[in-house]
Parts: C-alpha cells; sequence; structure tokens
C-alpha cells in the first residue's frame, strides 16, 4: 500500500512533537494563558459600550477565540522545507522513495494532529468553561465551519511551502517568511474580523487567498456568513485549494532542478 | 538483469560560483551587481560499473566525488551526460531509482534526530516497504554484526559519533538495496569501529551482490573493502583498475632503510650506482629505493656493510596509502 508510508510518516512526526515534554506542556500553558489575555482585552474595550462596529462584546470574544484557534495550525512545512535545502539536508530526503512535498505534507499532517491535543483541546476546553463562547448560528453553520477550517488548515499549508520552495532560489527567506507572517496575520483576519477594516480593504481582501485562512471558517461560525453565502465560501476555498496545489506541483518540479549541495 | 549496475557516459557538473570583492566594499556591491565564476566539478567522465562490484572512489578534497555520487544518486542533475543505474535515469526516474539504491553521506544524518534508532528503522521499513519478516530477519543480523543491541532505543542526538555511524550504515543497507554509496562512511571514527564497518560492508556486499561505492581518505578502507579503484583527479578520472593490477604495478619497489653506526660521509658503493635512488633522511639514517627484479634486498646490504658499520637495516615494500600518493602525483604532472 503506498499510503502507508505516508501515514507512517504522520505518526512519527507526532513522535516528534512528543519527544521534548517541558516544551509540550510550556506550549500548552502559553497558549492558555493568551486566551486569558485575549478576554481581558476584549472586555477593556468594551467596558463603556455594548458593541463595536454592531458587533457585540460575546460575538466579538467568540470570533477571537475562534482566530485564535485556528492561528494556531498556520505554518511549518514551508519552514522546514527551508531549511532542508539550507543546510543541505535536502540531499537525504532526495535519496528517499517519496515525493518530497507529499512527504511533508504528511508531516504536516502529523504536527497539525499533535497541535489539535496540545493546543487546541485545552484551548476549547478553558473557553468553555471559564470563558463562554456562542454556539454556531445553525447546525449547518456547525457543520460548514469543521470543513472549512480543514480547508484553511490545508491552504495554510499550502502556502507556507510555496515560500519555502523560494529557498531554492535564494538560500535565505528570512525576509519572505517574515513578510508572509505579517501579511498572513493581518490579511486573514487572525486578530480582528476583516468587517472592522476600511471598504478597499475589504475589497482587496475579497480577491486574495489570505481570507480563506482564518475569517471565512469563523464568520462561517458566527452566521456573519450567512446560509446563503456558505456554500460560495467554501467552494472559492476549494478553488484556492486546487490553485496552489497546482501551482505548488510545477514551482517544485521547476526547482528541483535548481539543487546545488557542496561539500560533504 | 542488466549487464551493467551503473553506466554513465560524458557526466558533467559545473556550479556557479558568486564572485564578491573582499570587504564591505564588495559586500555592498555584490547586492547590485553579481558576477559569477564557472567552476567545472566533473569534466565529462564515463564509468561502467558491473553488478556485485566495490569500488574505492578516492581523489583530493574537491575533485569531484561527492559531486559524481550525488549525480549518480539522482539528487543532483547532471549538466551534461547521461547515468543509468540499473536501466534508471536517477534524477528523472528520482523515486523509482531511490528504492533500490541505499546512502551513508558521512556527514549529514539520515536518522531522526530527536525519535530513538529503533523507530528510525520502523519508519524506514515503511518509507522503502521492507516486509515485515524481512525487516526482522535483516535488522536480527545488524543487532549482531554492527552491535546494535545497545543503542536502539536511544535518541539518535545522544548518540557518539562511532555509535551513529553503526546506525546510518544500518540504515543504509536496510531495505538491501542493489547499490550502495557511502560517502566517507569512516571519517573521524577509531580503528575499531573502522574495522567493524569494513567487514560489514564485505558482508553485505557478499550475501546480496551489492554493488559498493565507497569515497574515502582512508587507504585502509579502499584495500579492506575495495576490489576495484578509480581516482579522480580535478574533475577527471586518472586511474582506474583493479586493486590487484594497482598493487602488482609498484609491487616490485623496495626502500632500504640503513642507520649508521656514527656519522661519516656516506656515498653509495659503485655496484649499486644508477640501480639505486638515494634519499638522506638524517646524517645517521638513509633511504635506498630500488626494483626488487633487478636487485635482491640481501645483496644491496650486503654492498653496504661491507664498507660501513651499520647498526640498524630495515626493508619495506610500498603500501597503499604510497601507491596513491605516487598515482596522485603522476596524475598532477600528467
Amino acid at each position: 500500500m503506498r499510503l502507508r508510508k505516508y501515514t507512517a510518516l504522520m505518526r512519527s512526526q507526532i513522535k516528534v512533537d512528543l519527544a521534548y515534554t517541558a516544551w509540550y506542556w510550556a506550549s500548552m500553558f502559553s497558549v492558555t494563558m493568551r486566551l486569558f489575555i485575549l478576554y481581558f482585552f476584549w472586555q477593556a474595550v468594551y467596558a463603556n459600550k455594548t458593541d463595536v462596529s454592531g458587533i457585540s462584546l460575546s460575538t466579538m470574544l467568540t470570533y477571537a477565540i475562534l482566530a485564535t484557534m485556528i492561528d494556531q495550525f498556520r505554518g511549518g512545512a514551508g519552514r522546514d522545507l527551508a531549511r532542508m535545502i539550507k543546510q543541505g539536508a535536502i540531499a537525504i530526503e532526495l535519496l528517499r522513495p517519496y515525493h518530497l512535498l507529499d512527504k511533508l505534507l504528511a508531516q504536516d499532517i502529523g504536527s497539525k494532529v499533535s497541535v489539535l491535543f496540545r493546543s487546541i483541546l485545552p484551548l476549547v476546553l478553558v473557553s468553555i468553561l471559564f470563558i463562554g463562547v456562542d454556539r454556531p448560528q445553525s447546525w449547518l453553520a456547525g457543520l460548514a465551519f469543521v470543513g472549512s477550517v480543514l480547508f484553511a488548515v490545508l491552504l495554510a499549508t499550502l502556502i507556507d511551502l510555496l515560500v519555502g520552495i523560494f529557498a531554492f532560489y535564494t538560500v535565505n527567506i528570512w525576509g519572505l517568511s517574515v513578510l508572509q507572517d505579517a501579511v498572513i496575520t493581518i490579511m486573514s483576519g487572525a486578530i480582528v474580523p476583516l468587517t472592522l477594516f476600511p471598504d478597499w480593504f475589504q475589497t482587496i481582501s475579497l480577491y486574495l487567498p489570505f481570507a480563506s485562512l482564518v475569517y471565512v471558517p469563523v464568520a462561517i461560525y458566527t452566521g456573519e456568513i450567512g446560509a446563503s453565502g456558505i456554500l460560495q465560501a467554501l467552494l472559492v476555498q476549494i478553488g484556492w485549494l486546487i490553485g496552489f496545489f497546482v501551482l505548488l506541483r510545477i514551482t517544485f518540479a521547476l526547482a528541483i532542478r535548481k539543487v546545488t549541495v557542496f561539500g560533504g | 538483469m542488466q549487464p551493467f549496475a551503473i553506466k554513465a557516459t560524458g557526466l558533467t557538473k559545473h556550479y556557479q560560483i558568486l564572485q564578491r570583492e573582499p570587504g564591505l566594499r564588495g559586500a555592498i556591491k555584490a547586492l547590485f551587481r553579481r558576477t559569477y565564476r564557472t567552476k567545472e566539478a566533473v569534466k565529462g567522465i564515463d564509468l561502467t560499473i558491473e553488478a556485485g562490484e566495490r569500488v574505492g572512489y578516492i581523489g583530493f578534497n574537491g575533485a569531484g566525488k561527492s559531486t559524481t555520487i550525488k549525480m549518480l544518486a539522482g539528487v543532483l542533475r547532471p549538466d551534461a551526460g547521461s547515468v543509468r543505474v540499473f536501466g534508471l535515469d536517477p534524477h528523472a526516474d528520482r523515486v523509482k531509482n531511490a528504492s533500490q539504491i541505499g546512502a551513508v553521506f558521512g556527514q549529514r544524518t539520515q536518522l531522526f534526530w530527536d525519535i530513538p534508532v529503533q523507530e528510525s528503522f520502523e519508519l524506514l521499513k515503511e518509507i522503502y516497504q521492507v516486509p515485515k519478516s524481512e525487516f526482522d530477519e535483516t535488522l536480527a543480523w545488524f543487532r549482531e554484526k554492527l552491535e546494535l543491541a545497545p543503542l536502539l532505543d536511544v535518541p539518535v542526538r545522544q548518540l557518539s559519533l562511532g555509535q551513529k555511524m553503526r546506525c546510518e550504515l544500518a540504515a543504509a543497507f536496510l531495505h538491501r538495496p542493489k547499490v550502495v554509496y557511502l560517502d566517507e562512511p569512516t571519517i573521524g571514527l577509531d580503528i575499531e569501529i573502522k574495522e567493524t564497518i569494513r567487514h560489514f560492508i564485505r558482508e553485505m556486499s557478499d550475501r546480496w551482490g551489492t554493488t559498493v561505492i565507497l569515497t574515502t581518505h582512508d587507504m585502509q578502507d579502499i584495500e579492506e573493502v575495495c576490489d576495484r579503484v578509480i581516482v579522480l583527479d580535478d574533475g577527471s578520472i586518472i586511474y582506474d583498475d583493479t586493486i590487484d593490477q594497482l598493487k602488482e604495478s609498484f609491487s616490485h619497489e623496495r626502500t632500504l632503510r640503513i642507520t649508521l653506526e656514527e656519522p661519516v660521509s656516506f656515498t653509495l658503493p659503485t655496484a649499486l650506482i644508477n640501480r639505486v635512488i638515494l634519499f638522506t633522511t638524517d646524517e645517521l639514517t638513509y633511504e635506498l629505493a630500488f626494483d626488487d627484479r633487478e636487485l635482491s634486498s640481501g645483496q644491496v646490504i650486503k654492498e653496504i656493510v661491507s664498507l660501513y658499520a651499520v647498526r640498524d637495516v630495515s626493508v619495506s615494500v610500498p603500501k597503499m596509502e604510497t601507491l596513491i600518493r605516487k598515482l596522485y602525483q603522476a596524475g598532477i604532472s600528467a
């Protein structure tokens, strides 16, 4: 079975993530702290008003918490690829009977599973027990939310890998990586809903893939994207997925010829 | 079954090296205008290696050994020429070719850094789709030959260099590949581990008919593991023959070393002039090189002790190390 090697890679990535216990618990602790900071921040913003741009405190908190959760899944695979290229470990990877992109994807899924248990589960528990989040707009919205999150996480990985491939040409992609992080943080709606930005900014976001990463799934959950808009929102996400997948394959096939490994 | 394990013709690779003027000025200038220099790492080499052969691939640092190996393994794309490994183009058919080869790159690890060795092996088993029974048999065997038992549950980052290299070797042979590339597998290891590794490579190759390509700077490795030696210098092959042939061509050289009782002016006895080359080490010690087909060691010793008071005499036959050094020198002057 061909898939077996990729599931094995996925499982081994989970083992790697579990290998450092102190780091594991520290990440769990820090993500929980972040949640409380968010809570007190929005409490302070809403201290003297009942809504901001028509959004109530409980909706805003729900948005912020869900966005934080989805944002935990961001990135990793592209940085791994860039590091392999920079340190020359790519030579070993190219000796293996697997497609490197598939391998990175499999490992990425593995690390996302780790994130699920290390960060998301505690976040869900804390927000339900101590903070309280709104229920999804409808059961349909809840279901669509789950699907939309899956698409969003996968899309984030593909974008990250595409940026990583640039290391074949430039070796160092630190600057590009920082830029990518900044753009995604703002334009995906990971901090505040995109509807709080000026109209022109929202129009730009409409034509870029970043909104699909955080804003779309959360807006489906909160009902900002109503029942009639759900299907279209999901289709746009799938469109971006297919587009980036094809672009990634082509770029990789071209870039692989550029491999240079000096010495050793 | 293909007639050859590896066949390469006109294999060429050059690198673009960024030329940068020294100092801050040069660094700033390089931001705007880049000039590259082309370095030909491998200059159109031809190779034919048969299945089951063990080939020593040697040369100075920077001669192009690693580059050749990376082209044979499919990591680098040749700029010109072609390679076939059991009928496959290693770069175009990379994934397919990868399952029939194994490799150790002495300076890089292929094991998972953070998890125990055993888990790395289990993962390789899945990646190379090794059947469970075969995997168990192979691993049991490696445990014994490479003394792996105490290492299996230790994370790779906690292993010593020697322990790590034993595990790397096991990883390279785990899926019983048809060809194994070993790029400096004994670098920085102690004599005992080097011995273990050499035995292991020979034994594996005998057992499974594995073709072995070995690069090293330790001539002992070549002598004990390989049947054939290829010498690379500045991107071209300067020697390619069997080890026996190499030894044979130099085997008649003898070096006689004498130490005199007291410092006297030493000149060659007339009978030896033009038949012996004299090297002076210090005022008491002299080395005389000759061909044993022309003169016997006994004759030379006799001539000398009849004229001088000699304290000590020793005769040496050429070592691999000296042979190779001679080849390099011949290659450079040619």
